[in-house]
């Protein structure tokens, strides 16, 4: 674990991971390339501030080494796993530890993040539960799942499968298709996208979950491509065992020869990345003549639902820090991060008085978590926008123009276009608050008119007890939302549940195509009192 | 108050006080008079009286100021609602407009171009003109202009051309550009040519055969159609037979007046400037190259502006590659230059021979960067943004910021002499190549991947 700095100026640091065991081999004749990075743009080289990440461009006999040393990798226990990660995510959170100096110095310059950001959100790797996360890759969902939902066996919450196949409703009178167990992974490659930091190390940790582990190669992304290789080594630090199936690399999608040879090695790909670097892969794939699994998490978006219940004197001071919390986290800029708030209307607070609230949290946790990725021209822009749409009557707005953030409740009639206008205007920290008559109106009206496949997360304050819970979930997973979760948990996702439709035992098992829908909860309103609690004590 | 012109011959340091004391004098006059800035202005905590600091919060958006009727009226077809269009048009004004005056507005109007006539003719005492963006998006900004500004605007674009590409009551005018619009470009190209006598002595010819209302520019574009079955019928009917049509019948006609407008003024040695967008141009040249090309004499120059709004299948650099070879001018190829402007605008950028487009002198432009505060550099990269305080007119606060990132050299009053352009000219430029349009809707999300 290194850090260097170039020109007197530019920190720099590695881009990819190779194991120690294998590093000389691989990377003997190697030629080494830099990538300048400042705020999340990829930038000329010397350009002032910016940070340089390196990664080797590995010759035909490196690659060949790679290949053969990350299969002969010995057996990980998940157990020991599980404490080595809390062991180093303790550390990436003490100031006073050279791994939390080093990420320090190299990630808020290149991604554009502060650090108070990046320190609260690696918490979500230390309580990330590896070893309940490889008992969910052998459970196997009961058929009901394929009817309503069931409940996940130890686990707080339940599940439910969408077919989208024709003939899905035929099977499941049939009761006939099920998950069917396929030959594990050899081989898992993995695209991972930079918005945020840790999208490699999550891949990284599902392919730890299977059992043998698979040799693992992941594409690393240029925007992003320090924080995996620096946990990495701080694993391997601790047990080289833990990570010695595993390389992070960066390599030219243009070089198709490379690009074609590494999918045909692969027996699951799993994309977490652009819809636009998915074409890419896919049309990869099919040049390559290779014939890998695939799983797709593609661009997505997501959602806040906030029940007439929890618009009440003792309940909105704990949901609208919560959904604050939720537009906050990493700028906006990640597919769990809400883009509408849909507030039922009726409650004993309005959905104006939710937008107070909000715009008093976000001003608060503005000074907890300041904005790094936000772009103040375009959030004027918008706030203009409102203003004139104010005017008329169909908007108001919460928020100062000298806030960083803004918060509007939009009382435009929405057509589709109307609609996905409002979708894309919520970025830099922008909540548009959305009135519905009742919670039954965000399916019907709204998540109907959006691609399926582009759905993710909806964040919901409601009382998960109440006989119109499960009758709302069916048709909001219906339209295609993968994960319910409580509101302060969008961006920490229970990788147990479903993440874009797949759940952990799609790593060895084949099914209909469709989606899981998961909720992660038993009681909403007990875990969104946790959640504020522990919010309340971390700031 | 000092004349156009004037600005040429002065210094920049003295200019660009000069710029800076008639903006804060311009705020002072506009915000107890124009609701809409006023109502900007509040938002940010700007009061009737600012300083220099204050220069970037008094900026509005092109994109959105003079759009803003969508918003407020809650339709983008204010046909619909004359008097509530009326009403946001005396808010974006800074003359006072009694509601008297609109009183005789029919409850609706067959089209926009109708319902902006019906104004143009209710004031007309004032010498109202009212222009429009392209508006392909089927949302046009839509601007008002009194006899001053308009008049302003006329002398600040000819002054332009006069200056920056040396053309003088000499030269034929031919534009490729329908003399029938509002689009704020060819207006100011009608009516310029009108006053300054172009017109009267035959030296001015538009070969676009065809008007183009807003009406007809919306539909053709079919991004925002009438609701119910209007809609279907201007979708599914009214589009394509009028992009057939212009297809078929105004483009070919259009290429053919230009080519024959082209040919005579070649035959009777006259200097020409043809101007047009690059796609429509690109037309023009492709068939004089078919026939071998075409030889004008002396002084000719082809000007471009408007940009390439829609997609075509040739870039502008093999635009321009093709109209070099297709035209010469005293057997050499013909000088080609760019025009930068924007409808909101009583401007324009002219390109040099160095290729740089260059802000008139009485133009106090700037960038902002990410954080929409003013770069103080002389070598700024940011949304360009802009105050014209001596040729705005004073209808409404011309101090806009566009959606446009350039690379700005000796904007604002960071004037550094040792990076003026070496054509000679010291104002401000837009290095070449530099201008693009800011991405304002990128996707976000899991998009992350480099």
């Amino acid at each position: 674990m290194t850090l260097s700095e170039k020109n007197c100026e530019a920190f720099s640091g590695a881009g990819y991971w190779i194991p120690a065991t294998l590093r000389e081999q691989v990377l003997s004749g190697a030629i080494f390339e830099t990538t300048w990075g400042l705020r999340a743009q990829l930038v000329a080289p010397q350009t002032p501030g910016a940070t340089v990440a390196t990664w080797p461009k590995l010759r035909p006999e490196g690659w060949q080494a790679l290949w053969r040393g990350l299969r002969a990798a010995p057996p990980l226990s998940v157990a020991a796993l599980e404490i080595a990660l809390q062991r180093v995510v303790r550390r990436l959170l003490d100031p006073q530890d050279e791994l939390h100096r080093i990420v320090a110095t190299l990630l808020p310059p290149h991604t554009g993040f502060q650090m108070e950001m990046l320190d609260f959100a690696f918490g979500f790797f230390e309580k990330l539960p590896v070893r309940a996360l490889a008992g969910m890759v052998n459970w196997e969902p009961p058929a009901a799942v394929r009817k309503s939902f069931v409940q996940f066996p130890g686990l707080p919450g339940g599940v439910r499968f969408y077919d989208a196949a024709p003939l899905g409703q035929v099977r499941r009178f049939l009761n006939g298709a099920r998950t069917h167990p396929v030959a594990r992974p050899g081989t898992l490659v993995g695209y991972a996208a930079g918005n945020i930091p840790g999208a490699a190390l999550l891949i990284t940790l599902l392919g730890q979950l299977l059992h043998p582990q698979p040799a693992l190669l992941i594409r690393n992304s240029r925007r992003e491509p320090f924080f995996t290789p620096l946990l990495l080594a701080a694993l391997e630090e601790i047990d080289s065992a833990l990570v010695a199936n595993v390389a992070v690399l960066i390599w030219d999608y243009d070089d198709a020869a490379l690009q074609a040879s590494i999918l045909r090695e692969a027996d699951l790909l799993l994309l977490v990345a652009g819809d636009g670097t998915i074409a890419r892969v896919e049309e990869g794939v099919r040049r390559a003549g290779a014939t890998p699994r695939i799983h797709y998490h593609g661009h997505k978006i997501s959602f806040v639902a906030v029940e007439r219940s929890c618009l009440t004197a003792e309940r909105l001071p704990l949901v609208a820090p919560l959904t604050a919390l939720d537009t906050a986290i990493w700028d906006q800029n990640g597919c769990l991060s809400p883009r509408l708030h849909f507030v039922e209307e009726g409650g004993v607070f309005t959905p104006e008085d939710y937008a107070d609230a909000v715009t008093g949290a976000l001003r608060t946790l503005s000074v907890q978590l300041p904005g790094g990725l936000l772009d103040l021209r375009r959030l004027h822009s918008r706030f203009d926008k409102f203003q004139s749409l104010a005017v008329g009557g169909r908007a108001t707005v919460h928020s100062a123009y000298n806030d960083p953030f803004l918060v509007v409740v939009d009382h435009r009639a929405y057509d589709s276009s109307t609609l996905a206008e409002a979708i894309g205007d919520a970025r830099d920290r922008t909540v548009i608050v959305r009135p519905v008559p009742n919670l039954e109106a965000i399916p019907r009206d709204y998540l109907r008119r959006l691609p399926a496949r582009n759905l993710q997360t909806l964040s919901v304050a409601l009382d998960s007890r109440a006989e119109r819970f499960l009758p709302f979930a069916e048709s909001v997973g219906r339209c295609g939302v993968t994960a319910l979760r409580t509101v302060g948990r969008a961006a920490f996702p229970g990788l147990t549940h479903s993440w874009d439709g797949l759940l952990p035992c799609d790593l060895i098992t084949t099914r209909a195509s469709g989606h899981y829908t998961t909720y992660e909860f038993d009681d909403a309103l007990t875990q969104i009192s946790e959640t504020a609690g522990r919010l309340r004590e971390e700031g | 108050m000092l004349e156009l012109p004037g600005f040429y011959t002065l210094p920049p340091p003295q200019r660009d006080q000069l710029l800076i004391e008639a903006v804060l004098e311009q705020h002072e006059w506009h915000y107890p008079r124009n609701v809409a800035y006023r109502r900007h202005c509040e938002n940010r905590g700007v009061g009737a009286h600012i300083t220099e600091g204050d220069f970037a919060r008094v900026l509005r958006p092109t994109a959105q100021t003079f759009k803003s009727y969508v918003g407020e009226l809650g339709t983008a077809f204010p046909q619909d609602c004359p008097v509530d269009f009326a009403r946001w048009v005396a808010e974006q004004i800074s003359v006072e407009v009694l509601p008297e005056r609109w009183a005789n507005l029919r409850s609706r109007y067959s089209s926009l171009e109708a319902l902006l006539g019906a104004l143009e003719t209710l004031f007309a005492a004032e010498g109202w003109r009212i222009a429009t963006s392209s508006g392909t998006s089927g949302r046009a900004s839509i601007m008002v202009r009194d006899e001053e500004t308009f008049s302003l605007a006329l002398d600040s674009f000819f002054l332009g051309i006069q200056h920056a590409w040396g053309i003088d009551l000499d030269y034929r005018l031919i534009f490729v550009m329908p003399e029938q619009t509002r689009i704020a470009m060819a207006q100011a190209a009608r009516f310029g040519t009108e006053k300054l006598g172009y017109a009267a002595r035959g030296q001015v010819a538009y070969t676009v055969p065809f008007p183009a209302s807003p009406d007809m520019i919306r539909i053709r574009a079919a991004r925002t159609l009438r609701p119910g079955l209007r809609g279907w019928l201007e979708r599914h009917i009214a589009a394509p037979f009028m992009n057939w049509m212009g297809e078929h019948v105004a483009i070919p006609r259009s290429i053919r007046g230009t080519v024959d407008v082209l040919r005579q003024s070649a035959a009777a040695g006259e200097k020409i400037m043809l101007f047009g967008g690059p796609i429509q141009l690109h037309g023009v040249a492709l068939a004089l190259r078919h026939d071998g090309g075409l030889d004008l004499p002396p002084g000719c120059l082809v000007g471009t502006g408007g940009g390439m709004k829609e997609a075509y299948a040739h870039s502008y650099t093999e635009i321009r590659r093709d109209l070099a070879f297709a035209l010469r001018s005293g057997g050499q190829p013909i000088r080609i230059r760019d025009v930068y402007g924007m409808a909101e605008a009583n401007w324009g950028a002219f390109e040099c021979a160095e290729g740089n487009h260059h802000l008139p002198p009485w133009v106090y432009a700037l960038t902002l960067d990410a954080a929409d505060e003013i770069i103080a550099a002389p070598n700024a990269e940011g949304i360009l943004a802009f105050f014209d305080p001596f040729g705005g007119g004073k209808l409404f606060p011309p101090f806009f910021k566009t959606t446009d990132r350039v690379h700005l050299i000796n904007g604002g009053r960071w004037y550094d002499p040792a990076l003026a352009c070496p054509c000679g000219e010291p104002t401000a430029y837009i290095q070449a190549g530099s201008i693009a349009r800011a991405d304002l809707f990128d996707e976000s999300g899991c998009a992350g991947q480099v």
